[in-house]
């Protein structure tokens, strides 16, 4: 069987799958940390309530167990299957050791590089990006080394936007969908059902983690999904159209990066770029020294509470990936 | 929620200038030929096609940064104003 000759089925059994094991791990792992003490303060909260953390193993629990089912349904689809699998426990183990023993602002990125290994031995990449308005491009020497770059910039992006009530789910929920949409016109099937396994956990996970957050996924969930994201831009060959969808996480990467001047990490920046008022209201820092994320951005115009902070967020990424399905669309037209 | 209003038009102001560029490095850079009958020229040419692509990439991000700190200090300032 050819991957684009997959039954349609096949996207909506890895949704049902991830979407029910994540909705139903999330809390058995919440009670498992809350009981082993692995808690953290809701800092935008003036109660500062404590959330237990790490409750993104459920997200990879999710994956992990849709991705084994749809290998057993459709074992043709081992290779791509494996490698996605290998991408995100990778990703998710480097974001495990962080969240038990902090690692370095630079030590973090060049680890999340090694999460690409699986697709590179297993070759499971287009080494012919196909670049807007240009067409394919031959990069046959080149690719492999862009490679981990890619899976660094997307975990560590997606890492960054991980910093309210349901930030990281719902964004990368929206981006998922348009990936799901994108590959699933584009005949790779095997892809879109893997996409959409990664859709069905962020929407399970959103559930607990939007505001009133009941669980934080903490780095083990935000590098795994970042990475997950990674591994289907490369596997897809829709590069362009997942930088695209990702602008909002990569403007508040680079925003931060650029006006701090250097990689950092969010608990050793002591000018917090938002402050929270006694009302609850979330304030823009007038701190010139705060880093410039995307968050102070949104507020730069004015307290918010919280879930109108995440909401923005999302807005401008569902705007973001709408601008990437154009993309995709430019692409299809091929070279000017 | 009109205050999302410029960063909307800040995301598709980085959207068209990451077209622009793939169209300048499509039809102006890819364009540069010092020739390719040597290896030393086959290495001019590639050369100078990465360095000026770079430069398009450099100028894109200046371009995005100088835009956004724009909007975000003036929006500050209005605030403080207000």
């Amino acid at each position: 069987m050819s991957y684009s000759e997959l039954p349609s089925a096949s996207v909506l059994l890895n949704f049902a799958i991830a979407f029910f094991v994540t909705f139903a791990a999330t809390p058995i792992v919440a009670k498992v940390m809350r009981r082993k003490r692995i808690v953290g303060n809701d800092v935008h909260k003036v109660s500062r309530t404590e959330v237990p953390e790490m409750c993104g193993l459920a997200i990879l629990i999710g994956l992990v167990s849709a991705s084994v089912c749809f290998v057993a349904f459709y074992p043709g689809t081992y290779a791509y299957v494996a490698a996605f699998i290998g991408t995100v426990l990778i990703g998710g183990s480097i974001g495990f050791v962080d969240d038990l023993r902090p690692l370095g602002p630079r030590t973090k990125p060049v680890l999340t590089a090694i999460a690409c290994l699986p697709i590179l031995i297993l070759r499971t990449y287009n080494s012919s990006p196909v670049i807007p308005l240009l067409g394919p491009v031959r990069m046959s020497l080149v690719y492999p080394f862009l490679i981990p770059l890619a899976v660094a910039v997307c975990s560590n992006s997606v890492n960054m936007m991980d910093v309210m009530n349901g930030s990281m789910a719902g964004t990368v929920g929206i981006i998922s969908l348009m990936s799901t949409i994108v590959l699933f016109a584009a005949g790779k099937t095997e892809l879109a059902s893997l996409s959409a396994g990664l859709l069905a956990a962020m929407l399970a996970f959103y559930y607990y983690n939007r505001y009133p957050a009941k669980v934080f996924d903490g780095d083990t969930g935000s590098l795994a999904v970042g990475a997950a994201i990674a591994a289907l831009a490369i596997m897809g060959g829709i590069e362009i159209v997942m930088m695209v969808a990702l602008i909002p996480h990569i403007m508040n990467a680079f925003y931060g990066l650029s006006s701090v001047g250097r990689l950092y990490e969010r608990r050793e920046i002591s000018n917090r770029p938002t402050r929270l008022l006694q009302n609850g209201m979330l304030q823009a820092s007038a701190d010139r020294g705060s880093p410039i994320t995307l968050a102070r951005l949104i507020l730069a115009a004015g307290a918010l509470r919280e879930p109108e902070v995440v909401k923005a967020m999302m807005v401008l990424t569902l705007i973001s990936s709408l601008l990437g399905v154009l993309t995709y669309l430019i692409t299809l037209g091929g070279r000017v | 929620m009109r205050r999302l209003l410029p960063l909307a038009f800040i995301e598709v102001f980085v959207w068209l200038m990451l077209l622009l560029g793939a169209f300048v490095i499509a039809r102006v850079v890819f364009e540069i030929n010092f020739g390719t009958s040597t290896f030393i020229l086959t290495l001019i040419t590639d050369g100078v096609r990465t360095v000026v692509s770079a430069g398009i990439l450099f100028g894109w991000v200046v371009a995005w940064k100088r835009v956004t700190h724009y909007y975000f200090w003036r929006a500050v300032e209005h605030q403080k104003s207000t």
